[in-house]
């Protein structure tokens, strides 16, 4: 366990703990004699409607997407009027999806959008933060539930009014942008990519700033009293200090976020009705979805997924490991 | 542990077998309710809102009542999966032309060689060939897209110029609009065009799919189509085309404020003009598609969709009824003309398409619409159009981008389709 | 008087010791307020043109500037929104409220079970049950998207409520959450003393444990009505029939039509910002749940 500052949610649960040590009638024995806990018939009782659920549509989903990612159809007549069979193929629809170029260009795009996205985001959430660390800014909830807002707009909602502002003739922003001389094009082939990374950042900024605020307004204050006492600096504090102590948070948001740009998906589709520029396979989510619903090569599908999942895997678990490093006691 | 709890831990357990009981059989909703005297139910899909003739045939059809269901993401897929999954599979679907191909070999369609035979006379033969693949019927036609040439007439009238029956005559006006209006573009170069310049190809003789014994032949980059693809370039980089997007807002502002003075586009387009540029009613016209040698007439289509029977019916001989009387009568064309083309003779003898039309000038746009000769250009969709089209709207997006060149381009996507038949277990010579 | 400022600066300082608002030098307090003001904007501007977009005829949508006001239409909108398509966007509402509502209070409840045994009870497969719990958070939805449709349509419930209620009720994060809560919340010694009176483990679970959890029941109901109120991946695939799509299915095919019928963009922008309001409004009433929420679910 963390330190109990860090879960609002256990500070709201004091009440009823000290409700409930108030009778210290048990004596050792008899608790150990009735131990609570120790039933496991009970224990699965309460765990198995939620792991039946879970496991029927989560595990074995994925089951099944392994299963037919090494499976394919079989044509017996080279015109494929006749019935397909499915065959056992191997690795062969792997093979293919590691050097199918359009998917493997499409994980270039989202890495080089993850490497550029994921940093700004992150440092916008923590300059944020660090200031409203600082009281320098007055109304800071109210500030900091306008940065959060747009994170309750939903993801579909949040792109198609972006969808909007990236449009000529309505927008306003291009309108201004217009007025002062400058010229943008949000939709054109090289900037459509960085116009999808402005979506996410806009809805996601806020709420990782909680997090990095929270993480922030949980260390001991008389650590920057000290450090003041030696001479450091404002600026000193917060970057030596603050920052560091911070870092975990900072990695474990970007740890999803990282998550999340791999599964890149509503917001180029929604942009694709926009803007030819947003291809069909414009990013590996973008390629999975197509192959299984567009041109029906759910085998093929199942491996580019998996693919996807094991690199998801990969980097979360680098994440983590770094995370781990840095904080072992966790 | 008190009795109580044992009950109602039970009792939990039963009610969460229940459940899962539910989960695993599905409260399945069957659509095969033939109770009654003989009264039998077909389930018609489709994407396009066929509502009103269904409920004109329920009210004077009592014996076959037709239920239709609108799915508008994602049709092929959930056909497919109804039809695996056999429970709630229609027995009726629309089909674009485009996919007829891949949904035969998805294995979703009927044969309907034989039960269709009489109605072949009502089609011209080039609307005909639509709906045959491999020498089978399967399904009849609904709407056709014939491809025409709208045309600004008050400018083309203003520079002298009149409705050029060859693409070297369009190519001449195009040069000729140029110089008269300078900050305008005869035409717009469609990024999402795929399914439009198949159109032309096919206009041009090109033959992109055919069959060949056991195998696929395979060629998007035969002359006829080079010779298009170099011939669009060239619109493009003389000035003439305007890289933009069929059905966007800055495609439609284009139209309605005269950036685009002409659009080859298909009969079911004059509705979205009308719509989106009313100021203009009375200066826009309708004439044939130019054509690569004078004289011919072949029509070629943009969209348009036939109605077909699934393999997995059990009433083919009501839903032969049903499709027969949507495609090839008078009543239900009346219904189906306020959007699209209807595909028969019949339904295109309607007065509704002989009249005269006020926005395009007096003029009688169904005389341009419907199709008069009996020729026809011979044309085969391949088996994986979703794909292809991909393809080429990528391929016309990179030629707008300046990336490539549209031949080359063309070539690209050649090669692409040719792996994709192969990754689909297809032969392909 | 200066007593009292004196205590106040004081209680700033302890407050925000990082910085003293009297130390920092006037330039950084500006550039810093200027820094959060310019950022406020942007998060704002969006949510601010929808609203006033909302209230705007398609022809003022067109010519006027975007972020002011022109003759108010919002009613008129609003009247066509419900009233468009024979009025269906009612149907996606409700729609919503059901799927999110019923899901998320499903979820809840379910997440309140096993959460609670995996804090309380000592059993054997207990760390494997986590494991197994933690690593399917991180399998990306779209892994899942073809094989739970084909897994729907096998049991014969794709076009039904059920498609998309059902896979919405294992809620990972809500169990990692209650399990968190649960131990640091609810006292064995409570526990132990309802079993001494001989109360059954379900009973102390329905009289005593659900009110300790409440707040935390909370935010998973929270969180998992938005997550299933913004879900669009699983409606677009597994719902077939409109009058079954939710608000965000719905809205994603007008948008798709808006491009080609430019009257539809102020419905869209309209159906937006009722689409967007009661997350808004449940995210204002709940501030305390979000936070404690996210919070959680990063730090731990």
């Amino acid at each position: 366990m963390t330190a109990p500052t860090l879960h609002p949610a256990t500070r709201d649960g004091r009440n009823g703990a000290e409700q409930a040590g108030e009778p210290p009638r048990l004596t050792a024995s008899r608790r150990n004699k009735r131990r609570f806990g120790a039933d496991w018939k009970m224990a699965w009782a309460f765990v198995v409607p939620f792991l039946a659920l879970f496991v029927v549509f989560h595990l074995v989903p994925v089951f099944y997407a392994l299963w037919q990612s090494f499976h394919g159809v079989e044509k017996s007549g080279g015109l494929g009027f006749t019935k397909p069979s499915v065959i056992f193929v191997g690795l062969d629809n792997y093979a293919e999806a590691l050097t199918d170029e359009g998917f493997l260009r499409s994980v270039g795009r989202v890495l080089l959008y993850g490497v550029v996205q994921v940093p700004v985001m992150l440092g916008l959430a923590l300059v944020m933060a660090l200031i409203f660390d600082t009281a320098i800014v007055r109304m800071r909830s109210l500030f900091q539930l306008a940065a959060f807002l747009p994170y309750a707009v939903p993801g579909i909602i949040a792109s198609i009014l972006w969808a909007f502002l990236y449009l000529p003739g309505v927008s306003p922003v291009l309108d201004l942008l217009d007025g002062a001389g400058a010229h943008i094009d949000f939709l054109a082939p090289g900037s459509v990519l960085w116009s999808i990374a402005n979506i996410s950042t806009w809805q996601w900024t806020g709420y990782n700033m909680i997090i990095i605020f929270a993480a922030l307004q949980a260390i001991p204050r008389d650590l920057f009293e000290a450090a003041r006492i030696d001479g450091a600096t404002n600026w000193q504090i917060a970057w030596r200090i603050k920052v560091p102590l911070v870092a975990p948070a900072i990695l474990i948001t970007g740890l999803f976020s990282v998550v999340g740009t791999l599964q890149l998906f509503s917001e180029p589709t929604v942009l694709r009705t926009i803007t030819n520029n947003v291809t069909y396979n414009y990013t590996p989510n973008m390629i999975v979805y197509n192959l299984a619903f567009g041109s029906n090569q759910p085998y093929y599908s199942a491996a580019v997924a998996v693919v996807i999942a094991i690199g998801a895997f990969l980097l979360s678990f680098g994440f983590l490991r770094v995370l781990q490093r840095r904080n072992p006691d966790e | 542990m008190s009795h109580t709890a044992i009950r109602l831990r039970s009792r939990g357990l039963a009610a969460a077998a229940a459940a899962l009981t539910l989960v695993l059989t599905g409260c399945s909703s069957g659509s095969s309710d033939s109770a009654g005297s003989g009264k039998q139910t077909i389930v018609f899909w489709g994407w396009s809102d066929m509502s009103k003739p269904v409920a004109l045939w329920n009210k004077t059809h009592p014996d076959i009542h037709v239920k239709f269901q609108a799915i508008t993401s994602n049709f092929y897929p959930k056909l497919q999966a109804a039809i695996t999954g056999k429970d709630g599979a229609p027995d009726i679907t629309q089909v674009d032309y485009p996919n007829l191909t891949s949904t035969i070999i998805a294995g979703d369609l009927k044969d309907i060689t034989a039960e269709s035979a009489d109605l072949k006379p009502h089609f011209k033969p080039a609307v005909w060939d639509q709906v045959v693949v491999n020498d089978k019927v399967y399904g009849v036609p609904q709407d056709i897209g014939t491809q025409v040439l709208y045309y600004r007439s008050d400018v083309f009238k203003e520079a002298g110029l009149t409705a050029p029956k060859t693409w070297d005559e369009y190519m001449a006006v195009a040069a000729k609009l140029k110089k008269a209006h300078p900050k305008a573009y005869t035409t717009a170069f469609p990024a999402n065009g795929g399914a439009w310049l198949a159109s032309l190809a096919w206009n041009a003789k090109a033959r992109w799919f055919g069959t060949d014994k056991d195998a696929w032949k395979v060629d998007l980059d035969d002359q006829p189509t080079l010779k298009v693809a170099e011939y669009w370039q060239k619109m493009l980089d003389k000035g003439y085309a305007k890289g933009d997007q069929h059905w966007q807002p800055t495609w439609f502002k284009g139209l309605a404020k005269g950036t685009y003075l002409t659009w080859i586009g298909p009969a079911w387009g004059g509705a979205a003009l009308k719509e989106n540029a009313p100021d203009l009613s009375g200066k826009w016209a309708v004439a044939p598609l130019p054509q690569w040698t004078k004289g011919d007439t072949a029509p070629v289509y943009w969209g348009g969709s036939l109605t077909a029977l699934t393999s997995v019916t059990d009433k083919t001989d009501a839903a032969v009824k049903f499709i027969s009387w949507l495609n090839t009568s008078k009543e239900s064309a009346k219904l189906l003309v306020a959007d699209v083309l209807p595909a028969s003779d019949i339904g295109q003898g309607i007065p509704e398409l002989t009249k005269p039309d006020p926005y395009f000038g007096g003029q009688v746009p169904g005389e341009v619409f419907t199709v008069r000769g009996t020729e026809s250009t011979p044309w085969t969709w391949g088996p994986t159009m979703t794909d292809t089209t991909n393809y080429l709207n990528d391929a016309m997006q990179s030629v707008i981008n300046k990336s490539t060149t549209l031949p080359d381009a063309m070539k690209k996507v050649d090669g692409e389709t040719k792996s994709q038949l192969k990754r689909k277990g297809l032969s392909v010579r | 008087m200066s007593d009292i400022t004196a205590r106040r600066t004081r209680r700033r300082a302890v407050w925000s010791a990082g910085a003293r608002r009297d130390r920092a030098p006037l330039s950084t307090r500006f550039i810093l307020t200027v820094t959060i003001i310019a950022l406020t904007a942007y998060f704002l501007i969006p949510i601010a043109w929808m609203l006033i977009a909302s209230t705007k005829s398609t022809a003022d949508l067109n010519t006027t500037f975007g972020l002011w006001f022109s003759h108010f239409d919002l009613m008129q909108n609003l009247h066509d929104l419900f009233a468009y398509r024979d009025g269906i966007f009612r149907r996606w509402v409700v729609n919503s409220l059901i799927y999110s509502g019923g899901g998320a209070l499903g979820s809840t409840f379910l997440a309140a079970l096993c959460g609670f045994a995996l804090a309380k009870y000592r059993f054997r497969g207990r760390n494997a049950i986590m494991g197994l719990i933690f690593g399917g958070v991180l399998i990306p939805g779209t892994v899942l998207a073809l094989p739970t449709y084909l897994l729907l349509n096998s049991f014969g419930l794709i076009n039904t409520y059920w498609a998309v209620i059902l896979p919405s009720l294992s809620s990972a994060f809500g169990v990692f959450l209650v399990r968190i809560y649960a131990a640091a919340a609810v006292p064995d010694e409570l526990l132990e003393a309802g079993r001494i009176d001989g109360a059954h483990d379900v009973r102390i679970f329905f009289t005593v444990v659900l009110r300790i959890l409440l707040p935390s029941l909370v935010t998973v109901f929270l969180f998992s009505f938005i997550s299933i109120w913004n879900n669009f991946l699983l409606p677009l695939i597994v719902l077939n029939d409109q009058s079954l799509w939710p608000v965000t299915l719905g809205l994603y095919s007008w948008q798709m039509n808006a491009m080609s019928e430019p009257d539809l963009v102020r419905i869209v922008v309209t159906g937006s910002m009722v689409g967007t309001i009661p997350l808004v409004v449940l995210f204002l009433t709940l501030q305390k749940y979000w936070r404690s929420g996210i919070t959680t679910g990063a730090l731990k």
